[in-house]
């Protein structure tokens, strides 16, 4: 059987006029889907019954409008709700994208006949390669990206632990004030070397051309520790020989002179 | 008639609609009302049942676009196939057989021809455009896709074998196209 014979058997007519069962109708979208043929044959029959419509076309009454109007549910329209939803963070996808099920009358059946029909189709059964080709690639990019994702992560927790080993390292716990109670941020921080290493994972990522800005609190007055870099994490900041505190805020990017106070996240003591 | 061009494209008015847009609904309701209430028209054969039908109609569309998926076809292709469903369930009603009862015998045999004072003369258009068609093309458009018979019940009505009927309908469409073109 050639796709000429599949085109001219009638089925595609029987389809446009919805004489076909679930079934069959299944079987020509699937068929459809993977032929570009049957997708153009399929089309011209639309667009004769598109024209047959067209060719029959009555103006209603003129009154029907409203009254249809008046059945229908149109929402009202809510600015800020769509504003929130376009700033949702998109979720990752899942490596297999849910399918959609075919109609409950249809299921299996349905796909084994399409699988079949498609390869007596097309010799050797190129199209059921193809997508078995397909969905093979999306699960292996899937599987890349968590691979270097999780590599990410690995390079960050040894360079942290290589840090945390140096002697004389000192932890700063920084707390989120009234305002950002869920952040949270460590310094580390050595006076022996005067280094200083920020872990800003707990807070929110910054917004576009904005960055973190750590403040060292040396005599009641806020000096600039450095920016945080989201893109290398672990850099070391400025250099400090002495500080009571250090707090971090949320500037423009490349920083301030003295802090915006409003934009404050976290802060906190360093003992002893 | 044909339909004005529209303004939209129709990935816009898609989009317009999954956004339950009001205007979105005019705009579509502006351009292809006209088509649908002709189907419907032309199907049950009854003014006021038409208009009964074309409410029925938008109100799906506008209930169950979710269902509409781009990917399987043109919007007005999905419209025109609830449009018809819609119409054929009509035909099939209790309803719709009772008030043949109350038609002249003529009327109920036949729904071409204009009845009841239909508005228009573009339903005349298409009568004619039809009998342009061999009589036995004819019959076969008309029961396949204004009445809805399967290829079964058309071979068993006709009395004439289910692979005759499959190759007159695929000529039919054929000859329908090109009269169509030709028409416009």
């Amino acid at each position: 059987m050639d796709i000429e014979a599949y085109i001219s058997s009638g089925i595609l007519e029987a389809y446009a006029l919805g004489q076909t069962t679930a079934e069959e109708a299944a079987i020509v979208e699937c068929v459809a889907k993977n032929n570009m043929r049957v997708q153009e044959a399929l089309a011209e029959l639309s667009r004769t019954l598109e024209a047959l419509a067209d060719a029959q076309a009555t103006p209603p009454p003129p009154g029907l409008k409203a009254a249809i109007q008046n059945r229908l549910h149109f929402p009202e329209k809510k600015p800020a709700e769509t504003a929130a939803r376009s700033a949702q963070i998109p979720l990752p996808q899942p490596a297999f994208p849910e399918k959609k099920a075919p109609s409950s009358s249809v299921g299996w059946k349905v796909v084994a006949l399409a699988a079949s029909l498609l390869f007596l189709l097309s010799a050797g059964g190129y199209f059921y390669t193809r997508q078995q080709q397909e969905r093979l690639v999306a699960s292996l990019n899937q599987a890349e990206k968590t691979l270097a994702g999780n590599q990410l992560r690995l390079d960050y927790y040894q360079k942290k632990e290589h840090i945390l080993a140096q002697p004389g390292m000192e932890l700063v716990m920084l707390k989120g004030v009234e305002k950002h109670p869920e952040a949270t941020a460590v310094v580390m921080w050595n006076r022996q070397t005067q280094n200083v290493y920020l872990d800003a994972l707990n807070l929110p990522k910054a917004p576009a051309g904005m960055q973190y800005q750590l403040w060292a609190m040396i005599n009641g007055k806020p000096v600039s520790a450095g920016m945080y870099n989201n893109d290398a994490p672990l850099q070391p900041l400025s250099a400090m020989n002495t500080a009571q505190a250090f707090a971090i805020t949320l500037e423009n990017e490349g920083g301030v002179e003295s802090p915006t106070m409003e934009n404050l996240m976290v802060m906190g003591a360093i003992k002893g | 008639m044909s339909l004005q061009l529209p303004s939209y494209t129709e990935e816009e008015l898609v989009a317009l609609l999954q956004s339950r847009s009001e205007a979105g609904f005019s705009y579509l309701y502006d351009h292809y009302a006209a088509a649908l209430y002709g189907l419907l028209l032309h199907m049950s054969g009854q003014p006021e049942a038409a208009n009964d039908l074309l409410q029925e109609v938008f109100v799906k569309i506008w209930n169950h676009f979710d269902r509409y998926d781009p990917a399987m076809g043109r919007l007005y292709t999905w419209m025109i196939q609830i449009t018809r469903n819609t119409a054929l369930d009509y035909l099939k009603s209790k309803h719709y057989r009772n008030s043949l009862q109350n038609q002249p015998l003529s009327a109920a045999v036949s729904n071409s021809g204009n009845q009841s004072g239909l508005p228009t003369t573009d339903y005349i258009g298409l009568n004619k455009l039809l009998d342009q068609l061999d009589t036995d093309k004819k019959q076969l458009i008309d029961l396949a896709y204004f009445k809805g018979y399967t290829q079964d019940e058309i071979s068993r009505h006709l009395g004439i074998p289910l692979g005759t009927v499959k190759t007159r309908l695929r000529a039919a469409f054929v000859i329908l196209r090109k009269l169509l073109k030709d028409y416009r």
